[in-house]
C-alpha cells in the first residue's frame, strides 16, 4: 500500500519521456534544405556583423570623418596606435588598473560576503552600507577619491575597486545564506567544524552565485577603470580616448575604444575559464551521444 | 576500527512544536518515550508528516530545543554525538563533490587513523556493497535517485558508525536492488551489531529487518504500538522470515497498526 503511490510515479514519468518529435522532422522537410538553414542560422552574427560593417563603411563614406569615422579608418588607426607603441602600454595599463582593483574587489568582497552571509550581526552591521552603495551613482564619488588618493594609480585602483565590490558582496553572501539546511546537517552529522562548514559547504555551494556577482563586477570595474584613466589622471586606454575625442580624431578614438572592450572580453573569458577549470561541476557539458 | 555494540538511546517525554503563524503552533510530536538498546535495530514507521523525520534529527543532535530528554549511552544529546551515520530522506549529497568525495564525507570523523590510500580503498569497498563503483567520478547530478540514494547510504555506512539513523534509505530503489540491499543491511547489522533507527513505509522490510517496530500516530505524532519482532536470527533467508507462520502474523499485526494510524489522520 506505502508503495502504491511511488508506482505511479514511475509510470508517469515513463510517459512523459516519451520521444517527442521536432517539427522540423515530422514536417517531411529535405534533409540537406534543412542543413543549410542551419548553417545559415550559425553564420547569422558574423552576416549580422558584416552587414552593419557595410553599412557603416558606405555611411561614414559620406559624412563628415569627425562625426563618424569608417571601419576602414578606424583599422587603420588601431593599426597606426599598434606601430607607434601607444596601444601597447595604455591597454597593459588597463589591464593592470583592472587587474589590481578588480582583484581586491574580489578578494574583499568573497570575504565580507561570506561574513554577512554567515552571520546574522554582521549582515544587520553591514546591510545599510550594501545598501547605501548598491543605491550610490558612485561614480559621484570619484571627485572625492581624488581628494583621498590623489590622481595616480592608486586613486585609479580605489574607483575600479568601489564601483565592482558591491554585486560581489551581495552575491557572495546570498550564496552563501541559500546553503540548503539539509547540506550543512550533513556536514554537522559528519563532524566538519565551523570553519569547515563554512569553507567545504557554505562556500562551495555560493560558488556560482558567487560567479554571476563576479560577471557583474566585472562590467562594473572596466566602467570604473576608464572612467578613472579619463577622469582621474589621463593615461592608458581611457587617456587615448579623451585625448583623440578633444582632438577630434574620431578613428582613433573608436580604436581605443574597442582596445577597452578587448580588455573586457578577455578578462571575462579568463573568469570563465577560471570558473569551468576550478569549479568543473558548475558546469552541465556531458555529452549526449544520442 | 570495528565498533562492537553499538549506541543505547532513551527517549523520555520528547515532544517537538514548530512555530506555525502569530502566536500558533503546530505540535508534531507529544510525549514520545521509547529505548533502543544497544546493538538493536527499530523501525520507525507511521504516515506521512507523522515525524519521523523529526525524529531521527532529533537524535542526531541536529535538531535541538525540545522538551523531555534524549540520552545516548547515559549522556544527554547535545551537539551532535560521535559516530553517526545519517541516510536522509532526500540523499543530501554535497553538488560539488564527486560520488566518492560525497563517500569519503562520511569518513572526515575517523579521517586522522587512516593514510589517503586506505580511505581510498575504504571508499570503493562501499561503493562496490552499493552497486555504484563504475559511478564513482560522477557528480550527483549525473545519478539517478536510486543512485543518489544509494551513494548517501554508502556515506552512512563508511565510517563504521556507532548508531545508524535511515530515514527512508530504500524508499526510491528498484525492487531487485531493494531486495539485496534490505539483505546487506541485515548482514551488516548482524556483524556489526550497529544500534540503527531506521524509518520506512514498507512493513515487509521493516519485519525483516527489525528487532522492534514502532507504529507513529500522527498529529500530533505519537508512540501508538511497538511489536517485538521475535523472527531468530541471523535471518539468512528474506523469503523464510517473511513466510513463516510468525511472518506472516507480524505483517498483518503492523500493516493493521499502519492503516490505523493512516485512517486516524483522514479522520482528523
Ligand atoms: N522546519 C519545519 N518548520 C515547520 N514545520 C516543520 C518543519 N519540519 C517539519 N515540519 C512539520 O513537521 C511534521 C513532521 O515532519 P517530518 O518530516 O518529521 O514527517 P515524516 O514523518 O518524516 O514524513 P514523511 O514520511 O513524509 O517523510 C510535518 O507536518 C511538517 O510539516
Ligand atoms: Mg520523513
Amino acid at each position: 500500500m506505502a508503495s502504491e503511490p511511488l508506482d505511479s510515479v514511475t509510470v508517469d514519468h515513463a510517459r512523459s519521456a516519451s520521444p517527442v518529435r521536432s517539427p522540423t522532422v515530422a514536417a517531411g522537410i529535405d534533409p540537406a534544405q534543412r542543413d543549410r538553414w542551419r548553417w545559415f542560422q550559425r553564420g547569422l552574427p558574423y552576416i549580422s556583423v558584416l552587414v552593419f560593417l557595410g553599412v557603416w563603411q558606405v555611411v561614414g563614406d559620406h559624412i563628415d570623418p569627425i562625426l563618424l569615422a569608417t571601419p576602414v579608418n578606424t583599422a587603420k588607426a588601431f593599426w597606426d596606435l599598434l606601430t607607434s607603441g601607444q596601444l601597447g602600454p595604455a591597454f597593459g595599463s588597463a589591464m593592470a588598473d583592472l587587474g589590481i582593483g578588480y582583484g581586491l574587489a574580489v578578494v574583499v568582497g568573497v570575504v565580507v560576503g561570506i561574513l554577512m552571509g554567515r552571520s546574522r550581526t554582521a549582515e544587520r552591521v553591514l546591510n545599510p552600507y550594501v545598501n547605501f552603495f548598491q543605491a550610490t551613482p558612485l561614480i559621484a564619488l570619484v571627485p572625492l577619491i581624488v581628494i583621498w588618493f590623489g590622481v595616480g594609480l592608486e586613486a585609479r585602483v580605489a574607483v575600479t575597486f568601489m564601483l565592482a565590490i558591491w554585486s560581489i558582496i551581495i552575491n557572495t553572501a546570498t550564496g552563501v545564506k541559500e546553503t540548503p539546511d539539509a547540506l550543512i546537517d550533513v556536514g554537522r552529522v559528519y563532524k566538519l567544524s565551523r570553519l569547515q562548514l563554512v569553507s567545504r559547504v557554505a562556500l562551495p555551494h555560493a560558488v556560482p552565485s558567487i560567479f554571476a556577482g563576479l560577471r557583474i563586477a566585472l562590467g562594473k570595474a572596466l566602467i570604473g577603470m576608464v572612467i578613472a584613466q579619463m577622469e582621474v589622471s589621463v593615461s592608458g586606454l581611457g587617456g587615448l580616448i579623451i585625448n583623440y575625442g578633444n582632438a577630434f580624431k574620431t578613428a582613433y578614438l573608436l580604436a581605443a575604444v574597442f582596445t577597452a572592450s578587448l580588455v573586457g572580453m578577455i578578462a571575462a573569458a579568463l573568469l570563465e575559464v577560471l570558473r569551468r577549470w576550478w569549479f568543473p561541476w558548475t558546469t552541465n557539458d556531458d555529452r549526449n551521444l544520442w | 576500527m570495528t565498533a562492537m555494540g553499538g549506541a543505547r538511546i532513551e527517549i523520555s517525554g520528547v515532544g517537538k512544536r514548530y512555530a506555525q503563524r502569530r502566536n500558533s503552533a503546530h505540535v508534531v510530536l507529544q510525549d514520545i518515550t521509547l529505548t533502543i538498546e544497544s546493538g538493536e535495530f527499530v523501525s520507525l514507521v507511521g504516515a506521512s508528516g507523522c515525524g519521523k523525520t523529526t525524529l531521527l534529527r532529533m537524535i542526531s543532535g541536529l535538531a535541538p530545543y525540545y522538551p523531555g530528554t534524549i540520552s545516548i549511552d547515559g549522556q544527554v544529546v547535545r551537539g551532535v554525538p560521535k559516530r553517526v551515520g545519517f541516510v536522509f530522506q532526500d540523499a543530501a549529497l554535497l553538488p560539488w563533490k564527486t560520488v566518492s568525495g560525497n563517500v569519503a564525507v562520511g569518513l572526515n570523523e575517523v579521517r586522522g587513523s587512516y593514510t589517503r590510500q586506505e580511505i581510498a580503498g575504504i571508499v570503493e569497498e562501499k561503493l562496490a556493497l552499493v552497486g555504484l563503483s563504475e559511478h564513482a567520478h560522477k557528480y550527483p547530478r549525473q545519478l539517478s535517485g536510486g543512485q543518489r540514494q544509494r551513494a548517501g547510504l554508502a556515506r552512512a555506512l563508511v565510517g563504521e558508525p556507532e548508531l545508524l539513523l535511515m530515514d527512508e534509505p530504500f524508499g526510491a530503489l528498484d525492487a531487485f536492488t531493494r531486495l539485496r540491499l534490505q539483505e546487506e543491511l541485515a548482514d551488516i547489522v548482524e556483524r556489526l551489531r550497529t544500534t540503527t533507527v531506521f524509518v520506512t513505509h514498507d512493513v515487509e522490510e521493516a519485519v525483516f529487518l527489525s528487532d522492534r517496530v514502532v507504529a507513529m500516530g500522527a498529529n500530533p505524532g505519537t508512540v501508538r504500538d511497538v511489536v517485538d519482532v521475535d523472527l531468530p536470527r541471523p535471518r539468512t533467508s528474506r523469503e523464510a522470515a517473511l513466510n513463516s507462520a510468525r511472518g506472516i502474523e507480524l505483517r498483518e499485526n503492523i500493516l493493521q497498526l499502519v492503516m490505523g494510524t493512516h485512517t486516524d489522520r483522514v479522520a482528523h
